[in-house]
């Protein structure tokens, strides 16, 4: 019932150009993250979605009613702050109580649903706390609170968990998922962190100037990425440029290999791209390995990174697990590498 | 400790004026000396039994008390607006709305009289009402908008989010955070109001003598401990009532 429908969503400042043109359709229940480098337009596309900036051209479209000119207090949207925005003047309770009494909540009503979502959070027994009297994680618990008193039909968190310390943000996403597929109510997340993005999200929404550069699930955004900006964005990518003639793949240095399955011919400037963790690593002699050498090895913790060059002069970055017994290679050595032709990607 | 007794130093450099003024109040001299000789309430006795003196102090309150909610109110939605102007031009508008704390008060007065004749405020209650909001608003504003520097503004709207309209917003949430400063900033157009002599001068008509003006006249051709007890009267009532005030209420209470 509460499906989100964005139609040509435009913002421009002056001549500057936040958001360009975006469409998009969230299903019902849906969590979706808006992902991107900061100026990308995805905190613009939320606060227009909640209201506090009106689109430049565009519809917004909830559950099929067009809501584009509701001010934000009509639009029965729920938002997480990344600042939490508590009123710091109120208690716990009076924060939660706010919305519930804004909209005209039956009065009787209104103790069993500060009740039920202090609860929801495992906030029971903070109602009198102020906010100064509780941690970033505690307040950020108690915005939750707040809208979720009042079963609004979208969620929107922007960067909500900015501000914590890293090991409780990293809880903090499973919290906010379980907690979002428990209510089940459609919502938009935004973050600059893919990490986070990948965690929370069914689909994510890559963002770039303005533009969508990729919708998918987070497999698809990762594994089958479809620019160069998000093979880059994501993860981490070997980007290495070339051409494709005669059914091969040509590097600018010279490295050749055959077209990954599925790829289109084109002579136009193209990329190749590879994750470092998707290329193997093998004895040089090991049939249709490409021979490289390494120049750089970097212990990362759970991961040892190597440069390698091929014989064409391309560097790649290959990734593997540390682990004491395997992939001991040293500086200068000689490997073989191998790698899946599904995992090579042609990109525009 | 070098601190400290600077501190007291300069207490004691700020309270002097204050000592005097009060002891002087219960001379039994026909004018101020310091330290008084022989103690009597006689100028007490004779600032309250002279109606021509409460009737200016009475009448001093009002108008305070009216251009103090007048600029109060002004001052406080400048400030706002003043605050959430984004880009080009808030600086210059800013500076442009502080400028009458830098305007000579004698010149302020001059240009009013000239203003007031055309539109035929001169001489008028609400002609002095203004003239005072104009020189005590900047000071509101400059109140108002330093408390704004550390508000939050996504606290509004997250109020607006949760479903509250723009009045539900500002007298439940803006308001409440920003009570700091502006009654700070109203109780400094109270004080600069009540206190105001220059441009009451210009522009008071026959009768319409402010508690300033009235102590002026006064001292020109008498020199009688009168206003010492006036002065006197005016501190005791300043600490009685707005000292707590100011206590109370300038803190933001989560409490």
């Amino acid at each position: 019932m509460s499906d989100l429908q964005l139609q040509g969503l435009r913002k421009t400042y002056g001549t500057n150009v936040a958001v360009e043109n975006l469409s998009l359709d969230v299903r019902d229940g849906e969590m979706v993250a808006f992902l991107g480098p900061s100026g990308c337009g995805k905190t613009t596309t939320l606060r227009m979605v909640a209201g506090f900036v009106s689109p430049t051209a565009g519809t917004i479209r909830v559950g099929g009613a067009d809501i584009t000119d509701l001010p934000p207090n009509r639009r029965d949207m729920g938002m997480v702050f990344q600042s939490y925005a508590l009123f710091p003047h109120m208690t716990v309770r009076g924060n939660v109580a706010f919305g519930l009494k804004a909209r005209h909540v039956n009065a009787a009503e209104v103790p069993s649903r500060i009740a039920d979502a202090l609860k929801l959070v495992g906030l029971s027994g903070y109602e009198e706390r102020y906010p100064r009297e509780l941690s970033g994680g505690q307040q950020q618990r108690v915005a939750l609170a707040r809208v979720l008193a009042l079963r609004p039909k979208l969620l929107l968190f922007d960067e909500p968990l900015s501000n914590l310390d890293a090991k409780l943000r990293v809880q903090m996403r499973h919290e906010i998922r379980s907690l979002q597929k428990e209510v089940g109510i459609t919502s938009l997340f935004v973050t600059h962190d893919q990490e986070e993005a990948m965690t929370i999200a069914d689909r994510i929404v890559v963002m770039n100037v303005g533009r969508i550069e990729q919708a998918g699930t987070p497999d698809e955004i990762y594994d089958a990425p479809q620019t160069r900006f998000v093979a880059d964005f994501i993860g981490t990518a070997n980007l290495i440029p070339g051409q494709v003639a005669d059914g091969r793949f040509r590097s600018t240095r010279g490295f050749e290999l055959p077209l990954p399955d599925g790829a289109q011919a084109s002579a136009n400037e193209i990329v190749l791209s590879l994750r470092p963790e998707k290329i193997d690593m093998v004895a040089p002699e090991t049939p249709e390995s490409v021979v490289a050498t390494i120049t750089r090895v970097t212990k990362l913790g759970s991961t040892v990174e190597y440069a390698v060059t091929l014989a064409s002069g391309d560097t790649l970055v290959v990734q593997k697990q540390n682990r004491s017994d395997r992939n001991n290679h040293e500086v200068g050595g000689q490997v073989g590498l191998l790698w899946s032709r599904a995992d090579a990607r042609l990109l525009p | 400790m070098i601190l400290a007794a600077a501190n007291l130093l300069i207490g004691l450099f700020l309270l002097a004026p204050m000592i005097v003024v009060v002891a002087t109040a219960f001379t039994t001299t026909n004018y101020p000396v310091f330290p008084p000789v022989g103690f009597t309430f006689k100028w007490f006795h004779e600032f309250l039994s002279n109606t021509d003196f409460t009737d200016a102090t009475q009448r001093s309150a009002v108008l305070a008390t009216v251009s103090t909610l007048l600029s109060t109110a002004l001052g406080t939605l400048s400030a706002l607006a003043l605050a959430r102007w984004r880009g080009r031009g808030q600086q210059a508008v800013t500076m442009f709305m502080l400028s009458p704390i830098l305007f000579p008060t004698i010149v302020l007065g001059l240009a009013l009289l000239v203003f007031y004749s055309r539109v035929g405020l001169s001489g008028t209650f609400i002609g002095l009402v203004i003239a005072h909001s104009v020189v005590t608003t900047p000071f509101v504003i400059r109140l108002v908008l330093a408390g704004l520097a550390e508000f939050d503004p996504s606290v509004e709207e997250a109020a607006r989010n949760l479903g509250a309209g723009w009045w539900r917003t500002f007298f439940l949430v803006t308001l409440p955070l920003i009570r700091p400063g502006v009654l700070a900033g109203a109780i400094f157009a109270f004080i600069l109001s009540f206190d105001e002599l220059v441009i009451t001068l210009f522009l008071a008509g026959p009768g319409m003598q402010t508690l300033p003006i009235r102590i002026y006249t006064f001292v020109e051709y008498s020199s009688a401990p009168t206003i010492s007890a006036i002065a006197t009267v005016l501190i005791v009532a300043w600490v009685a009532i707005g000292v707590p005030v100011y206590a109370r209420f300038l803190s933001i209470r989560h409490k």
